[in-house]
């Protein structure tokens, strides 16, 4: 797998050909195909990105937009190395999160349901606090991918409107795993009023927090939950309407979920913190976005 | 489909803390490396302009105007580096980048091959879905098809909507 792997970045066709086919994070993702349909179908394959992207097969031309992709990778830069790295970290800390809270309990040969009674659902702010870090995440990449200044509030939420195939897969994910399982079909409202009442000592003490800090604009954790709720006020009504046009609802989460996953009876929160725990969704389809824009760069630049 | 077992559940989450553990070394590291390249206070201003090519920013007042239900969206701006896609009825049908090939000698030295001229300016064939013009002897039109309704004719024809006089004469 990719994450966690080394402290180097993997070149962007590394990145790309080390994505998983299969596992938790593949088949989460894949039940929120009603959200796109057909249009996310995981290409793990950097050629094969690059035909999809393009409509090019001759190799020849596949080469040079290759090495051209490569080359403006490699420089920091041009932002793409930044936008993986901020992808990555906001599902590194997740995976900590949710697998230290676990680590007891692996040893034993414990029964599926018993297993999740070992899983800790966050408590609502700190999983208000996460949710909004990974919208801020989301823009942040997106900046640093299209070369624009990082508060750019207006940009960011215009174009989300765009979002397509595993850029808008992803945006799937935070409404679904993120927002609707542990927080409820309101909870675009629950993390702002969260956000807006919580302590600066509790920002400090968030773990994603910590990590995404030095990408995050503003000087220490009162100008940075600043811009956090910024971030989030601007795309609060777009994430609302994204939720009910795709009828994003717990039961056909779980419904959806439950064709790749055995669930049994499990109460949401708990299956939220199991994807939490054993998904990487954030940094898989972010590489795939990544690359997919460095290949449409790359492809008019030689 | 096919679920997953017990077994399996216990293998990916033994997997999770294993790269969990990983990650938290990895993030110190990042955090010190990155401390010393970047700006902490803000994000946009962490990649310096390279002195050779133009502002991505400049670029972008030669791009077509929105016209006939054909809207322009911008979606990357690098320095030396601007594209858009052209949208029709919410579907992208094509895109449009202007590069800086100042330092791309490689791309320039292409156009010694030129045959073809598009408005006025040498062309090229860039694969099944692309042409390419170099204005100025410097800058790069790039025009290509994402959709079938976007044909050769099409792109050929849209270099002319380009400000194409004043890109020629950019610095």
């Amino acid at each position: 797998m990719f994450f966690g792997s080394d402290d180097k970045p993997a070149s962007i066709v590394e990145a790309v050909n080390e994505l998983p086919e299969s596992g938790v994070t593949i088949y989460a993702l894949k039940a929120l195909d009603f959200v796109v349909p057909d249009e996310w179908n995981n290409t793990t394959d950097f050629d094969t990105l690059m035909r999809e992207v393009t409509g090019e097969d001759d190799d020849e031309f596949l080469e040079e937009i290759k090495a051209k992709a490569e080359e403006l990778y490699a420089d920091e830069e041009e932002g793409y190395q930044t936008a993986i790295k901020i992808f990555k970290m906001v599902d590194t800390a997740d995976m900590a999160l949710g697998a230290a809270a676990m680590a007891d309990k692996l040893a034993d040969s414990v029964g599926f349901l018993s297993f999740m009674k070992d899983l800790t659902p966050k408590a609502d702010t700190v999983q208000s606090i996460d949710l909004a870090i990974k919208i801020t995440a989301e823009l942040l990449a997106f900046t640093k991918i299209n070369g624009i200044p990082g508060d750019s509030f207006g940009d960011f939420v215009g174009a989300l409107g765009n979002y397509a195939g595993e850029s808008k897969m992803r945006m799937a994910g935070i409404v679904a795993f993120d927002g609707v399982l542990p927080l409820g079909p309101d909870f675009a409202e629950l993390v702002m009023d969260k956000l807006q009442s919580v302590s600066i000592d509790k920002v400090e003490d968030n773990s994603v927090f910590q990590k995404m800090s030095e990408y995050i604009p503003g000087i220490g954790a009162a100008e940075k939950l600043g811009f956090i709720k910024e971030a989030f006020g601007h795309t609060k009504g777009w994430i609302s309407d994204f939720q009910s046009e795709n009828n994003i609802n717990s039961e056909k989460i779980i419904n959806s979920l439950s064709e790749y996953i055995s669930l049994a009876d499990t109460k949401l929160d708990y299956v939220a913190a199991f994807l939490d725990a054993s998904t990487n969704y954030f940094e898989h389809t972010g590489t795939q976005t990544v690359a997919s824009r460095l290949i449409e760069r790359a492809v008019n630049e030689v | 489909m096919q679920k997953f077992r017990i077994s399996l559940f216990a293998l990916l989450l033994s997997s999770a803390f294993l790269f969990s553990c990983g990650g938290k070394k990895k993030s110190n590291t990042e955090t010190t490396k990155t401390n010393t390249t970047t700006n902490t206070n803000s994000t946009a201003t962490q990649e310096k302009p390279k002195q050779e090519e133009v502002e991505g920013g400049a670029l972008n007042k030669f791009f077509p105007k929105d016209a006939d239900g054909y809207k322009v969206v911008y979606n990357q701006e690098k320095d030396g580096f601007v594209q858009a896609s052209l949208n029709k009825d919410g579907k992208e049908v094509g895109t449009f980048a202007v590069s800086d090939l100042s330092t791309n000698m490689d791309t320039k030295a292409k156009y010694k091959k030129s045959t073809m001229k598009v408005a006025g300016y040498p062309a090229l064939k860039k694969g099944s879905k692309g042409h390419t013009i170099l204005v100025g002897d410097r800058y790069q039109v790039s025009i290509r098809s994402k959709d079938a309704s976007f044909d050769e004719k099409m792109r050929k024809a849209w270099f002319e909507k380009f400000d194409l006089s004043g890109l020629s004469k950019l610095k």
